[in-house]
């Protein structure tokens, strides 16, 4: 209806049940806002993928290779073999409809296609078509419909707006994971030719440089040396940042956003302060200036092609262990990717934090601390002085991103964190939060600007949440703990709940951190701390 | 007189609206029947959103409250339809919704008055839904320049040090769209 | 639609039954070759699909978390939802398994705008499928009885329990009242929530009606119709000495009860009935989440082309060096 003209007889005569067409007839639209630009050639032919081409999605001919069919049910008996949690997805769902309702773009869009059953359906259709005996006797009763081109172009349009955000899972009786169904939707796609450049060109750059936006060595060392300068302005201490240091104890991996994004690069300060601070023996990698990792949206082999330079920069740096900064889906891979991929790290050693003498036991095989494990340890300890009242300009709430709470459970320590640095913080309902967490709506590679109008229906879950804490507390800070959600929350923000600012944890410890010989009169964005203000006027 | 009788048809006329726009919404006549506010926002949005502007239409004022439930749907529907004709058909709905209910009531005797008065009001709200969806457009135009700046803030105060991935010689990416 | 198909194969096996015993008299095939024909299908394809599915192995440890991780000794560790170790994780399953726990969550506090808690609709469909499931537990082993002589002691007490009302004679079962109840509950969401009904297929239809068709023809003959008990023993114990025989007069209400049975159990390995052997192999429920303790390891893990160290500072050297950064090769 909606894309219809609209006549005044139509509206005077409303049915009220109009018959349903079924689902597999419906035929994807793409329409400008909701879906991602292909990948560039370059980026393509520098990872090696295959059938690097120019093509438009909006077009009717997408320049599928000759075998595309083939192709596509190669790769699903490859993936079917390999994969133990796609095979019992393919097999085991009861469409009982209890994830309907729980992804944010169903919620945001209304299109059934986004129901989790759905997406998962649109794969299934042609398991059963083609791998299954009652698919192959019983067709369409049974579920099935022929591969078709209409087919990968619906692929394309709603793997693609998935953020593999898991939410469904924790409501599935048999813990489907959408977004293994995902995964394994994209692979079939990348190996068509069929990426988004969102995806591709930061893998690219990622692949070359160690980083998602191409930034090189000098141009990493510039922007810590322009924030150590900021620092000096923010705090009246110069810090030091060493960059491939050899022998340091840590090394420490951040996402590549937090040196050059806002508000990323407020939380950037915050690290620097903290561990100058603590007088932690820590170093950069130019050749490890990311942690986050687009291949997780692309392949898992492209994972690992990426990831497998943080292993390789610890070893040749000598560090002991490795510390990861705020970010999400980075956090996915280096919690249940990275060992298994690219370990074991036996060259390392048991992390074992030099200032509070704590053992993390959970990370003594992948030798990676998550940055709020680390700092929650030192506060709890006693370790660091915070002074709460200098981030009292915020009325704070947490957004817990979801591959940190799905794909690892770090729920407690940033809360436990904020509520040592902030005096006012306020946690959002309870079905929005924690393992039920609404995505930002631009996880998994689908952040861009051209999927803008995608992207803002999948936050309006998580916008309405921040509404409903600002109207009732005047929440005005809604801090994260993930790279996408700090380059993509803003945008939400700006258009369901305007006045709503968005900061990394550790840009509240930044804040609250008393320093020795610190020179301060406010936050490390230069706004002044509360009373401060009224202290200028005068 | 007019007025009477939609008050006592409000939750009639009510049901059928929102029933009506979920229907639109959710493509292929699905709807979410529970309207939670954040389990699902949209619904709860369209339904608090009509719930006060026929209340308001019905009772003769026109409120704070009135513009704030027109911006939430417009800003919903923004997001979801290019045309602005799309984006302000619910109010035309209930138009005519209203109308049928008054049918059957037409001998009663209703002045013509009243039904100017009564159409008038609704055509300034579609008015003001024109402006706020075009507002909301402008918004997403601002948003996209913010976000495009902001991504690489500190890479843009000092230029000149990022490189894309090497390109084939004479190879143009031009993006599409 | 497909529940209309799925109603008109279920009524079409009730005739195929009712013409083979009532007017062809096909008791051997119906009364001993069906039966047996698929139990050997249900038993043969439910390994197969099974071992099918352990044959693809766990590449990663994927396991969705519910709750706070094991991190910091100081920090709760919600052992039930984000389990750390294999025993949790067992308890979660079996909690899981037994519970529908997941069901259940969604059913949790969902806030309304008038600040009071409200349930929605997923509330009833645990409710309704935990009763449809154990239910039907309890009726499987309640027809224990007529494979055992003696019939064993748990048996007879489950038999008293769900009597326990004595209404009626011969007694009532409360299982018999409520899997219908359930079973019916559960098709009528299907029909009128609208996404349900937009997702559902054909093979969600039909299992519900061949599972009530059933559940009718077994409260037909026990309390209406009656069959003779005793001969349908003979039967039964028959088929579990290899001995069978098709005894006459048991009632045809009897065969078709014991059809639609066999067909459930041919068709199950082919269907989404498989559930109850897959859930036990879900990778995102049945693993604890130590991924960073404990390795694990991918059986299909291949060396891949990386961007090596060297090769980067091959590339960068000169920027590398005029800002004065380390290097491997001067």
């Amino acid at each position: 209806m909606s894309d219809e003209k609209l006549k005044s007889d139509q509206v005077a005569d409303i049915d009220y049940n109009p018959p349903v067409k079924g689902w597999m007839d419906t035929k994807p639209a793409f329409r400008k806002g909701i879906f991602n630009y292909p990948a560039v050639v370059a980026s393509e032919k520098y990872l090696d993928l295959p059938f690097s081409r120019k093509w438009d999605p909006r077009e009717d001919d997408w320049k599928l290779p000759e075998n595309w069919k083939e192709i596509v049910l190669e790769t699903l008996k490859d993936l079917l073999k390999k994969y133990r949690s796609f095979k019992v997805f393919m097999d085991i769902c009861v469409r009982c409809g209890a994830c309907a309702d729980k992804c944010h773009f169903y919620l945001g869009s209304g299109d059934p296609k986004n129901m989790p059953v759905l997406r998962a359906e649109l794969l299934r259709s042609v398991y059963r078509n083609d791998f299954t005996t009652a698919g192959k006797l019983f067709g369409k009763l049974a579920g099935a419909r022929e591969l078709t081109e209409d087919v990968i172009k619906e692929w394309f349009l709603y793997f693609y707006q998935c953020t593999e955000c898991r939410r469904c899972s924790v409501f599935c009786p048999y813990g489907i994971d959408t977004a293994e169904i995902t995964m394994m939707g994209r692979e079939i796609l990348n190996r068509l030719g069929l990426g988004i450049d969102w995806i591709v060109t930061p893998a690219a750059n990622c692949f070359r440089t160690g980083n998602h936006l191409g930034i090189q060595p000098h141009g990493f060392k510039d922007s810590v040396d322009f924030a150590v300068d900021d620092l000096v302005d923010a705090i009246g201490i110069r810090v030091e940042a060493p960059i491939n240091k050899k022998g340091a104890e840590v090394l420490f991996v951040v996402p590549s956003a937090d040196y050059f994004g806002d508000p990323h690069y407020f939380g950037f300060l915050g690290y620097l302060a903290l561990f100058h601070e603590i007088g932690l023996d820590y170093t950069f990698s130019t050749f490890a200036s990311e942690g986050g990792n687009f291949g997780l949206f692309h392949s898992a082999e492209m994972i690992k092609r990426l990831n497998a330079k943080i292993y390789a920069e610890a070893r040749r740096l000598g560090v002991k262990w490795i510390i990861g900064g705020e970010c999400g889906h980075m956090w996915r891979v280096l919690h249940q990717y990275m060992d298994t991929m690219n370990g074991p790290a036996d060259f390392l050693e048991e992390p074992v934090s030099p200032i509070t003498g704590t053992k993390f036991e959970n990370a003594r095989s992948t030798k990676m601390v998550h940055v709020a494990e680390f700092t929650a340890d030192l506060i709890k300890h006693n370790k660091v002085k915070l002074d709460r009242s200098r981030n009292d300009h915020w009325i704070v709430t947490y957004h817990d991103s979801c591959n940190t709470a799905r794909g690892m459970g770090i729920l407690d320590e940033p809360r436990y964190i904020l509520e040592k640095t902030c005096n006012y913080f306020y946690d959002m309902p309870e079905n929005t939060i924690r393992e039920q967490t609404f995505c930002c709506g631009s996880g998994s590679g689908i952040g861009t600007d051209e999927n803008l109008e995608m992207r803002l229906r999948g936050g309006f879950p998580r916008g309405s949440a921040v509404k409903y804490v600002r109207e009732k507390h005047g929440v005005n800070l809604l801090t994260c703990m993930c790279a996408i959600d700090k380059a993509t929350l803003p945008a939400v923000m700006d258009f369901w709940v305007p006045g709503v600012e968005v900061a990394g944890v550790h840009e509240m410890v930044g804040n609250a951190l008393v320093m020795k010989g610190e020179k301060r009169s406010g936050d490390l964005r230069g706004q002044p701390f509360k009373g401060e203000e009224v202290k200028e006027h005068v | 007189m007019i007025y009477d009788i939609l008050r006592q048809r409000r939750d009639i006329i009510l049901k059928k609206w929102i029933d009506t726009a979920l229907d639109q919404y959710f493509s292929g006549n699905l709807k979410i029947n529970d309207n939670d506010r954040f389990g699902n926002p949209v619904a709860y949005s369209i339904s608090g959103g009509f719930e006060t502007i026929l209340d308001e239409i019905v009772a003769e004022t026109h409120t704070a409250r009135l513009d704030d439930a027109l911006e939430e749907i417009v800003k919903i529907k923004s997001l979801e339809v290019e045309k602005p004709s799309m984006a302000v058909d619910f109010l035309l709905r209930l138009k005519t919704l209203i109308q049928n209910e008054l049918a059957d009531s037409a001998q009663n005797g209703i002045s013509t008055g009243e039904m100017e008065k009564l159409n008038n009001d609704i055509d300034n709200l579609i008015l003001s839904a024109f402006d706020i969806f075009m507002k909301c457009r402008e918004k997403l135009y601002e948003i996209r320049s913010k976000e495009f700046i902001k991504r690489s803030y500190k890479l843009l105060e000092r230029a000149n040090i990022t490189g894309p991935a090497p390109r084939q010689k004479g190879e143009v990416d031009d993006e599409i769209g | 639609m497909n529940a209309l198909y799925a109603l008109f194969v279920v009524i079409l096996l009730l005739l195929v039954a009712w013409i083979g015993i009532g007017t062809v008299n096909l008791h051997i095939l119906f009364g001993i070759v069906l039966p047996y024909l698929a139990f050997a299908i249900f038993v043969l394809g439910f390994f197969y699909r099974i071992i099918k599915w352990a044959g693809s192995p766990v590449p990663f440890r994927i396991p969705a978390t519910c709750g706070q991780q094991k991190s910091l000794p100081w920090i709760k560790n919600s052992k039930l939802d984000n389990p750390h170790n294999a025993f949790w994780t067992i308890i979660r399953m079996a909690l899981e398994i037994l519970t529908f726990r997941s069901l259940f969550r969604s059913t949790r506090a969902e806030l309304r705008d008038d600040q009071r808690i409200a349930y929605g609709d997923t509330k009833w469909l645990w409710a309704g499928a935990l009763a449809f499931h154990w239910t039907f537990l309890i009726i499987i082993l309640r027809h224990y009885r007529f494979f055992a002589e003696p019939v064993p002691g748990f048996v007879l007490f489950l038999q008293n329990i769900d009597g326990l009302f004595q209404v009626g004679l011969p007694v009532v079962y409360i299982t018999d009242a409520v899997i219908v109840l359930a079973a019916t509950y559960l098709f009528i969401r299907r029909v009128f929530i609208p996404q349900v009904r937009y997702i559902s297929l054909f093979a969600d239809y039909f299992p519900l009606f061949l599972i009530g068709g059933i559940a009718v023809t077994g409260i037909l003959m026990r309390y209406f119709t009656k069959v003779d008990v005793s001969a349908v023993k003979e039967l039964t114990l028959g088929w579990i000495n290899f001995n069978p025989v098709a005894p006459e007069g048991i009632g045809i209400m009897f065969y078709l009860h014991l059809f639609l049975v066999s067909v459930l159990f041919a068709y199950f390995p082919f269907s989404k009935l498989m559930h109850m052997g897959g859930i036990f192999l879900s990778p995102a429920r049945n693993l604890a989440n130590n991924n960073r303790a404990r390795r694990h390891v991918n059986p299909w893990n291949y060396d891949v082309k990386t961007h090596t160290y060297e090769e980067y500072e091959d590339e960068f050297r000169d920027v590398m060096k005029e800002a004065g950064m380390p290097l491997e090769k001067e």
